[in-house]
């Protein structure tokens, strides 16, 4: 029988290099990561009824991002998303660099779906978007699919053109910066 | 990107409490409060690879937690993210006295001060109970490990609000009756438990805080 698991030990610097792999525990999926201080801020955007809204960045933060508000979170993944789990971000400057944490779930049995989508920046319209049956339980099955999704948005340029105002949006990127193509690299640089 | 969508009014107005360490929010924090998906815990506490630093309750960076192999002792890193699995009987010496056991996993982060003198940020997370969930006060002999008494507060069904009232009751029932705290495998004679919010001790709790 194996050892039951008593606890996790999930350092912000994620060893062999600054940027971590989403993980679970019990209740919660989790994502860490650490950058220098001149990296762009992995900043968070919230849409509400009213438009767009700015997290500005600061030496130490905590946001709540509550469940079923759309999020976008700058340089770090491109494309709006919809947890229905409330998600904390967490920041801090430590000696030259900034750390950040993301920690998604706690209340049990209440993270049950997750949603990807684009914001249109030019009339805040919804589009593009695919629901997913996840939870605590399936959580990877949004991991999976994201980066295929930005891609087919990025392949397509009626994906990208805005219902509403027929602007078209910028390409788009996944989670992990290592996947980028060099197209994809570049638009994470940009948002 | 998103400028021209952006809110003009300004963010308190949209989000309240969109930094929980700014000292209006924070202060809401001091014990446990209840709010979302979680129950949130936030102090000011001097932080660093020494360890952790209560100014109340001096160093509490020794932790225990109790599996099937038996103890396991481990203390914080800054900038470490510690999660206690949900069901898993765990103490802080000093720092409260007796054995917390929850249905959800406990989330810790240690966040250093930046200026010397200062105090970091130490934040605790948990999830919200709601439904069948329970929090267990409970206590077992320090030399032989049996368990001696135990007291189970329905948090999910009763709401966790209730969580310090049920504290404060397992503690003086244990408290209350030495027999509760003798061994009755190997006869050790246990000390006294004690609360979490160390301003209520009575100098007897005190001591015992001072012990374990």
């Amino acid at each position: 029988m194996d050892t039951p698991i008593l606890h996790y030990d999930i350092p912000l610097k994620p060893e062999g290099g600054g940027f971590g792999r989403w993980q679970a525990t019990v209740d919660y999926v989790v994502w860490s990561g650490c950058f220098a201080e001149d990296d762009p801020p992995l900043t968070v955007w919230e849409l509400h009824d009213a438009g767009a809204l700015r997290i500005p960045e600061k030496d130490d933060l905590m946001h709540v991002i509550r469940g079923g508000t759309p999020n976008h979170i700058e340089h770090l993944f491109g494309y709006w998303r919809i947890c229905d789990a409330d998600m904390i971000y967490f920041r801090t400057r430590q000696q030259g660099e900034i750390y950040y944490l993301l920690v998604t779930g706690g209340r049990p049995g209440n993270y049950g779906r997750d949603a990807l989508l684009w914001v249109c920046p030019k009339c805040a319209c919804q589009f593009n978007r695919h629901d997913f049956d996840t939870g605590i339980a399936r959580w990877k099955r949004f991991w999976d699919v994201e980066l295929g999704l930005a891609r087919a948005f990025n392949d397509d340029e009626r994906l990208r053109t805005c219902p509403e105002c027929g602007h078209v949006h910028s390409p788009a990127y996944g989670f992990y910066p290592s996947e980028d193509s060099p197209a994809e690299s570049e638009a994470r640089s940009r948002w | 990107m998103f400028t021209e969508i952006m809110i003009d009014e300004p963010l308190e107005k949209i989000v309240d409490d969109w930094d929980f360490f700014e000292d209006r929010v924070l202060k809401h924090y001091s014990t446990f409060k209840a709010t979302g998906d979680n129950v949130l815990g936030l102090r000011r506490r001097s932080i660093s690879s020494a360890g952790l630093n209560d100014p109340r309750k001096g160093n509490i960076s020794h932790h225990l937690e109790l599996g099937p192999d038996g103890l396991v002792e481990w203390s914080h890193s800054p900038l470490s993210v510690h999660v206690t699995t949900a069901g898993t009987p765990h103490t802080v010496s000093h720092n409260f006295g007796y054995w917390h056991i929850n249905d959800k996993d406990e989330l810790y982060m240690p966040i250093p001060e930046r200026v010397p003198g200062d105090m970091g940020y130490f934040v605790v997370v948990m999830g919200n109970p709601t439904g069948e969930e329970t929090d267990a006060f409970a206590w077992y002999c320090e030399k032989c490990l049996t368990l001696l008494h135990d007291f189970v507060y329905e948090s999910g069904r009763l709401g966790f609000n209730g969580f310090w009232k049920a504290e404060a009751k397992a503690v003086r029932s244990y408290n209350a009756d030495a027999a509760n705290r003798k061994c009755p495998e190997c006869g050790h004679q246990n000390p006294l438990g004690y609360c979490w919010n160390s301003a209520k001790d009575t100098p007897e709790e005190a001591a015992a805080r001072k012990l374990w």
